[in-house]
């Protein structure tokens, strides 16, 4: 058992413990078994093979499920893919020797392949690991006497152990402790010194005994302690007491000072896993089991290697032993447990689970759609600066209109005045006559006093009546900054605008009616706006009518539901009408046909109207005059 | 005959406040809320004066003055006025009042607009019933007697109103005399200014000058 058996052994139980041999099993070893099949089917075993065709049969030493044999088979599938040596004719056998490595198991093995493989003529034998080598050397004669010899896997001591014919060709893996002990240098710049981990069994001190060789007592100025003759749970806390600045390097552990046998890997992952400083190794089936790497040959690079000199073989070359390709191999997610830098590894290191960033992975994907997101966020922003900009015009727009409105107030108030002037002297002068009436009465002999307590009531009521329209003036001047937005029933502001006119309608001799709507019709708006709208469509109508006969002045305000979301009023005069070709025109501004107008009280009365949604549209009347109606979303239905 | 102040405006309070004052003074006074009102139920007495609110619904002040002139032409009218302008009170004055009152009134300022008034009504009803004696004597004249009478008082000579009237000076000198003793006159100039007043010819009035009318003859028959 010199060819490191136990560089193969941990795997027959590891493949459970190294879910990424598991997961490349379930991939690849299908697809190995699919081309053998495929070989098979193609050319059945008894039938004689078609002229150039080699047959080669690859005998392994372990089972065909653990994780070497596998890359091997798959090293030598893509090996002789590539090679133009004619068609080669594969056979696969598995001694499993961990099981079988008995004298005996060996010659029943050979006589069995003896009677499957006799009459078959096989052309090369390619043994794969230490113990097929050797079973190759003791029986191959039974089975394939004739054919050339292709070996693979063999560390350079187990050749040099066996000490195969010259006629043997294969290749050698090298194990090269130096190189490994540099990669890790390289890798902990900063490292204080070297640990070298080894076990009892024979193999383990034999291992030990060549690093003493590579190393000596102090590697590139760093001291070397070799660890040995301990129990693997005397190992474990050995490791756990390290500092991350030394350097671990594990070589094998098959048994430890108790005579506990372990495969190799098992007993590294237990170390590595509790381990305070970053390991290294020499096998590539530690690759994964918590050693960062090492310099090694991959199993799928010795295949690679082995196909090569099948391929010579059948062309008839056959003595080359030459030594697999072998190179740094460091596990990704050991280095990013460590921290340490992937820029120092050297350029040809193989990375295992490597997981590239996203941004490694999707660069042009991310940079896409960053470029996309980016885009969309500026047309966003763009469009909700827009949106502002256009929010804050309508604002300065409402602005205005509200400055609008209250210039437009005040003039209606200026206009009104002279009749609100009037009417404030009735109580005013009916307060001045009951007091002086009073006075006089209390003056006299024997004054009434029951008339002068009546007195005082007139007083104080006409006193609270000059308030009221004082409160009128005052709420139609009312300014706004604001809309002060408010639910209430339209016949309310119909009620409180024709207050407000009666007495400038009585100055004009214009007889008010209002025909209202029985039941209420909530709008939402302000109330002073709306007030406004039928305060200049009325003044509007008063003055359409000042031509007409005083019998026929008749202002009539007229609310009503029109339709089941909407509330109508309506302001109907018996004035001239509107001449049919001005009716589109007359809520421009500054269109007036009075020589006193401004052309703003009815265009402010549509924008009024327009604010809160409505629709405002005069009409002249079949009987003469004309009606201005305006239409306003109902509250409730809004 | 006491004299009753009737107050004609639509505001109740108002009129009413107006007539405790007006009682103070010791007139009666007596309310109306609308000229329509006032009409249908005139005064009988024709003592006193009318305070009119110049305006109010249905007939306003105005347009009432005439009907009012026409119904009780002996009570003065004052208009009351809210706005105190100008062309309020010229055109109220146009329109026949005899005074106006700017609301609010001042006690005193109403009692002695109230008091002009009542002057004012004692002289209408004095000139009325001096028209009324007059009118009296008039009309005790013959109907031969009153046709001389209209055309002497137009300066015609006997001589030209014995030939209108196809009769004789003679005659119509014993008409002149019998009219002069009817009418208690002295002179000619006294049965002119009767007739005058009587509002039987027209003073001043500027015509065209009949062809034969003599130069004298700018008194011209109505």
């Amino acid at each position: 058992m010199l060819r490191d058996p136990g560089e193969d052994m941990p795997e027959r139980a590891g493949s459970s413990a190294c879910p990424r041999a598991k997961k490349n099993a379930g991939l690849v070893f299908p697809l190995i078994c699919a081309i053998i099949n495929l070989l098979v089917i193609c050319w059945p075993a008894e039938a004689n093979p078609p002229d150039g065709s080699r047959r080669v049969l690859v005998i392994y030493q372990d089972s065909s499920i653990l994780k070497s044999a596998e890359e091997i088979g798959i090293g030598i599938s893509r090996g002789l893919e590539k090679t133009t040596a004619g068609r080669l004719d594969l056979y696969t056998e598995y001694l499993d020797t961990p099981r079988f490595s008995r004298d005996e198991d060996f010659r029943n093995s050979a006589e069995y392949l003896g009677s499957k493989y006799g009459k078959l003529h096989i052309d090369i034998l390619v043994p794969i690991g230490p113990e097929a080598l050797r079973f190759a050397l003791n029986h191959r004669d039974l089975f394939a006497p004739k054919a050339k010899v292709v070996f693979g896997d063999i560390s350079e001591r187990t050749y040099a152990r066996l000490k195969p014919p010259d006629d043997f060709a294969g290749a050698i893996t090298p194990y090269d402790i130096e190189r490994s002990v540099d990669l890790a240098i390289g890798l902990q710049s900063e490292a204080t010194d070297i640990i070298v981990l080894s076990g009892s069994a024979e193999f383990d001190i034999y291992w030990q005994s060549s690093a003493r060789e590579a190393l000596g007592e102090k590697y590139r100025n760093l001291p070397v302690a070799y660890v040995s003759g301990l129990p693997l749970a005397e190992f474990v806390s050995h490791a756990s007491r390290l500092n991350p600045r030394s350097i671990l390097l594990i070589l094998t552990i098959f048994e430890d000072s108790l005579g506990q046998k372990y495969r190799p890997r098992d007993a590294v992952l237990e170390i590595t896993r509790a381990s305070g400083a970053p390991s290294y190794g020499l096998l590539s089936s530690y690759a994964g089991a918590g050693i960062v790497g090492g310099h090694m040959a991959t199993y799928e690079s010795i295949g690679t290697d082995v196909a090569k000199l099948i391929a010579k073989a059948a062309n008839g070359d056959n003595r080359e032993v030459v030594h697999a390709a072998s190179g740094p191999v460091v596990d990704w997610r050991q280095m990013q447990r460590w921290a340490m830098d992937r820029a120092v590894l050297p350029e040809e290191t193989r990375l295992l689970n490597f997981k590239p960033t996203l941004w490694e992975d999707y660069r042009w994907q991310i940079l896409t759609v960053a470029l996309l997101v980016l885009t969309e966020a500026m047309a966003i922003i763009a469009l909700y600066m827009e949106r502002r900009s256009r929010l804050s015009a309508e604002v300065q727009a409402r602005s205005r209109l509200l400055e609008l409105v209250h210039l437009n107030q005040s003039a209606t108030a200026g206009a009104l005045s002279a009749s609100i002037a009037h009417e404030l002297n009735q109580p005013l002068g009916a307060i001045r006559s009951n007091a002086e009436a009073a006075e006089a009465i209390l003056m006299g002999t024997a004054p009434d006093l029951n008339l002068v307590q009546q007195i005082l009531a007139d007083i104080r009521d006409d006193d609270e009546r000059a308030g009221e329209i004082i409160m009128r003036l005052r709420g139609m001047l009312k300014k706004r900054n604001a809309i002060d937005w408010q639910e209430f029933d339209l016949n309310e502001v119909v009620s409180s605008a024709i207050n407000i006119l009666h007495a400038e309608a009585e100055n004009k001799q214009v007889a008010v009616r209002a025909k209202q709507s029985k039941i209420k019709l909530p709008v939402r708006a302000d109330k002073v706006h709306l007030q406004q709208v039928i305060l200049n469509l009325a003044t509007n109508a008063m003055d359409a009518m000042a031509e007409s006969a005083t019998v026929d002045r008749k202002l009539t305000f007229r609310t009503t539901l029109h339709g089941d979301t909407k509330v109508e009023m309506s302001i109907s005069d018996n004035g001239q009408g509107i001449p049919r070709e001005r009716l589109d025109r007359i809520f421009e501004a500054f269109y007036t046909t009075k020589p006193n107008g401004t052309g703003l009280g009815l265009s402010i009365a549509r924008a009024i109207v327009e604010t809160y949604g409505g629709k405002i549209w005069a009409d002249n009347r079949d009987d003469g005059g004309a009606v201005f109606r305006f239409v306003l979303p109902l509250a409730q239905a809004a | 005959m006491e004299p009753i102040i009737h107050i004609v405006d639509d505001d109740r309070s108002f009129r009413t406040a107006l007539a405790r004052l007006v009682e103070t003074f010791g007139f009666p006074a007596s309310c109306y809320e609308s000229g329509a009102d006032f009409l249908a139920r005139l005064p009988k007495s024709e003592g006193g004066c009318i305070l009119l609110d110049l305006r109010m619904p249905g007939l306003s002040g105005m347009e009432l003055q005439d009907t009012v002139a026409q119904a009780v032409p002996l009570l003065p009218i004052v208009f009351l006025t809210g706005q105190g302008t100008i062309a309020s009170s010229v055109q109220a004055i146009k329109a026949g009042a005899d005074d106006f009152l700017e609301k609010p009134v001042s006690s005193k300022v109403l009692r002695d607009v109230i008091e002009r008034a009542l002057v004012q009504n004692e002289k209408r009803r004095n000139r009325l019933s001096q028209m009324q004696t007059l009118q009296a004597k008039v009309s005790n004249l013959t109907p031969r007697e009153t046709q001389v009478f209209d055309l002497v008082v137009r300066g015609k000579r006997n001589k030209q109103v014995a030939f209108d009237l196809n009769t004789s000076e003679r005659t119509v000198k014993a008409h002149r005399h019998s009219i002069m003793e009817k009418l208690n006159a002295t002179s000619l100039a006294e049965i002119v200014s009767i007739a005058e007043r009587l509002g039987r010819i027209e003073v001043d009035t500027v015509q065209n000058p009949q062809p034969d009318s003599s130069p004298k003859a700018n008194i011209r028959p109505r």
